[in-house]
């Protein structure tokens, strides 16, 4: 047999592979840029955006996807946080949020999660639209604050998209955007303007501008973030104690009769304050890391749990395996987690024992009052942590602490709640 | 077809009255063959050809700015003191590279496997080990790189954004 044939093909194929790989590798290399293509503004359509970019659509898609969480919190799956935490019925008792508190899937479903909600009506204010969608843009142009009392039905009709580029991007220039009017005016009162921000700090506020605590003023409805005497939940707290705009609270507890507060989601103010935010970490190094795909790199728009890429957010920065890192942070949740289950369990029996004295004869109004009060502080903070979407993660310290005064106020409560009622403590 | 004797019988004449000729040209390819080879083992040495690679770029530049720019790549990269370990070494992490770039499979974050993490660790205390010898970090296998991680290579902030034009 003739072997020459096989020896010629072993070295072509040889010297075709070599050929290939230094003209991919030294010749005809990825670009690392990209080229800005002026979309119209008012295109909300995320697959309009996504011809241009095609790598950063592409994991902006991944947002469809409903998973787990690689923790045990979390995640991208509807569930009911109330099968994990029976204390919330108590606890919300007389609001929305005892009929229907589910976990949120992600920037894409965000407009079908609100329309499918259970603490909302079509005649819901319109402020409830505020971060669900792109669309906020246009409707504040056109309606300025009214669009925030009007009936949400009125606005849905408006309304084809979720949350897409827009919320965070100038569609002429890429850079990015706040679109969220509450959190504009509320920069500025702390003498920030947005518009004027550097980049770092935009990757931190294009996020912080939904992911934020925030209430609805009485009559105009608008949505403002509660921040004048600053982002700790005490300081905020002592701001909602000053009535502010004749705000008193979300609901008064039907049992305990107390004028509660509800947190909402106050991922910015816990992060802003923790080691990471600290050492200049934004929330898009770790929520949206750089990534590369055919060799180009782009900012990853899949934002999800940093623990689903530990590579490339986590060992950046630090060096250790991704088993390890996985490994503290499943601790750190845990920790949070045990400490904010017993908080919240422990202001479900104070609200029973403040109603138990509240129901009796000869209470004293004073006592009662006060236990009240510590009722009202030691639910905030427990809600301040639980209604935020790390786990305490975002910054373990303050978590812990806020969590630890939660149980210590919420047994004052009992405490006062015992004495009112005449009861020794 | 096997070769018929005659064949055969010519073969081995034409060899024999060649022989020093063959000798000189068989010497002469393994000569540059082996030239080849040891300038391919050089060069590949020179920091500006680790630097050419795309996946490179962002480690290139960062080191040439930082207090360790007067040392090559390999010096610090290359394990050093065991010639049959460096070169298996090149030739494992030479192909993974040229692979990986052709292919465009490598990350954004580009990181030290556990080879090559104990390889840079044992180049730092090549030249620092009398610093720290005499100290508590020394005890046991000390890893320079948990803390002085962004010391040649820079932060991760440093390496900037994508580029808009």
């Amino acid at each position: 047999m003739n072997k020459r044939p096989f020896v010629v093909i072993a070295v072509a194929v040889i010297l075709i592979l070599a050929a290939a790989a230094a003209v991919r590798s030294f010749f005809w290399k990825p670009s690392d840029r990209s080229e800005v293509r002026v979309i119209p503004e008012g295109e909300y359509d995320p697959a309009v955006w996504g011809r241009h970019y095609p790598l950063e659509y592409g994991s902006f898609q991944k947002n469809q996807e409903m998973t787990a969480s690689p923790t045990d919190f979390g995640g991208s799956m509807k569930f009911q946080h109330s099968l994990r935490q029976p204390e919330i019925l108590t606890n919300f008792k007389g609001m929305a949020f005892s009929k229907d508190y589910t976990e949120d899937r992600g920037h894409p479903h965000a407009l079908t999660d609100l329309k499918e909600s259970g603490r909302i009506t079509l005649q819901s204010p319109g402020a409830c639209m505020t971060c669900k969608s792109a669309h906020i843009i246009d409707i504040y142009r056109s309606s300025g604050e009214a669009y925030a009392r009007k009936p949400l039905g009125e606005l849905f009709a408006k309304m084809k998209y979720s949350i897409t580029c827009a919320n965070c991007h100038d569609p002429a220039t890429m850079s990015l955007r706040v679109s969220n009017p509450a959190f504009i005016e509320a920069m500025r009162k702390k003498g920030i303007d947005v518009a004027k921000a550097p980049r770092e700090e935009m990757r931190s506020y294009v996020c912080g501008q939904c992911h934020a605590e925030y209430y609805f003023e009485p009559e105009t409805s608008r949505v403002v973030l509660p921040w004048d005497k600053g982002l700790h939940p005490e300081q905020v707290y002592a701001f909602y104690g000053g009535k502010p705009g004749g705000f008193e609270g979300d609901w008064v507890h039907p049992d305990s009769q107390t004028a509660m507060l509800k947190a909402q989601h106050p991922d910015f103010e816990i992060f802003s304050a923790g080691t990471h935010a600290r050492a200049g970490i934004s929330c898009a190094d770790c929520h949206m890391p750089y990534m590369r795909e055919r060799g180009r790199k782009y900012s990853s728009h899949w934002v999800t749990s940093p623990m689903k890429h530990i590579d490339a957010s986590c060992r950046r920065c630090h060096p250790e395996e991704a088993k390890w890192i996985l490994s503290r942070v499943k601790a750190t949740q845990k920790n949070v987690w045990e400490l904010q289950h017993t908080a919240g369990t422990t202001v479900a029996k104070a609200h029973e024992a403040v109603a138990r004295a509240a129901s009796l004869n000869g209470t004293n109004r004073a006592e009662l009052d006060r236990a009240k009060e510590y009722l009202r502080k030691a639910q905030w903070y427990w809600d301040f942590v639980a209604a935020e979407n790390s786990m305490g993660f975002h910054n373990p310290a303050l978590c812990l602490n806020i969590l630890g005064q939660s149980i210590d106020l919420a047994h004052k409560a009992r405490e006062a709640a015992g004495k009112a009622a005449g009861i020794a403590p | 077809m096997p070769r018929r004797n005659e064949d055969s019988a010519d073969f081995d004449a034409v060899i024999k009255r060649h022989v020093w000729r063959l000798v000189g040209m068989g010497a002469c390819l393994g000569a540059i063959v082996v030239v080849v080879i040891f300038s391919g083992y050089h060069l590949g040495g020179f920091s500006y050809f680790c630097g050419s690679c795309h996946s490179m770029e962002n480690n290139y530049f960062a080191w040439k700015t930082s207090r360790h720019k007067q040392f090559a790549c390999i010096e610090c990269h290359m394990p050093r003191d065991n010639l049959a370990y460096a070169v298996a070494y090149k030739i494992y992490a030479g192909i993974r590279d040229l692979a990986g770039e052709t292919m465009r499979t490598y990350p954004f974050t580009i990181k030290l496997t556990g080879h090559a993490r104990a390889i840079a660790n044992s180049n730092c205390l090549r030249c620092h080990f009398s610093t720290v010898e005499k100290t508590p970090m020394a005890r046991g296998n000390p890893e320079c790189m948990k803390c002085h991680r962004f010391l040649v290579h820079g932060r991760p902030v440093e390496q900037g954004g994508n580029r808009l034009e």
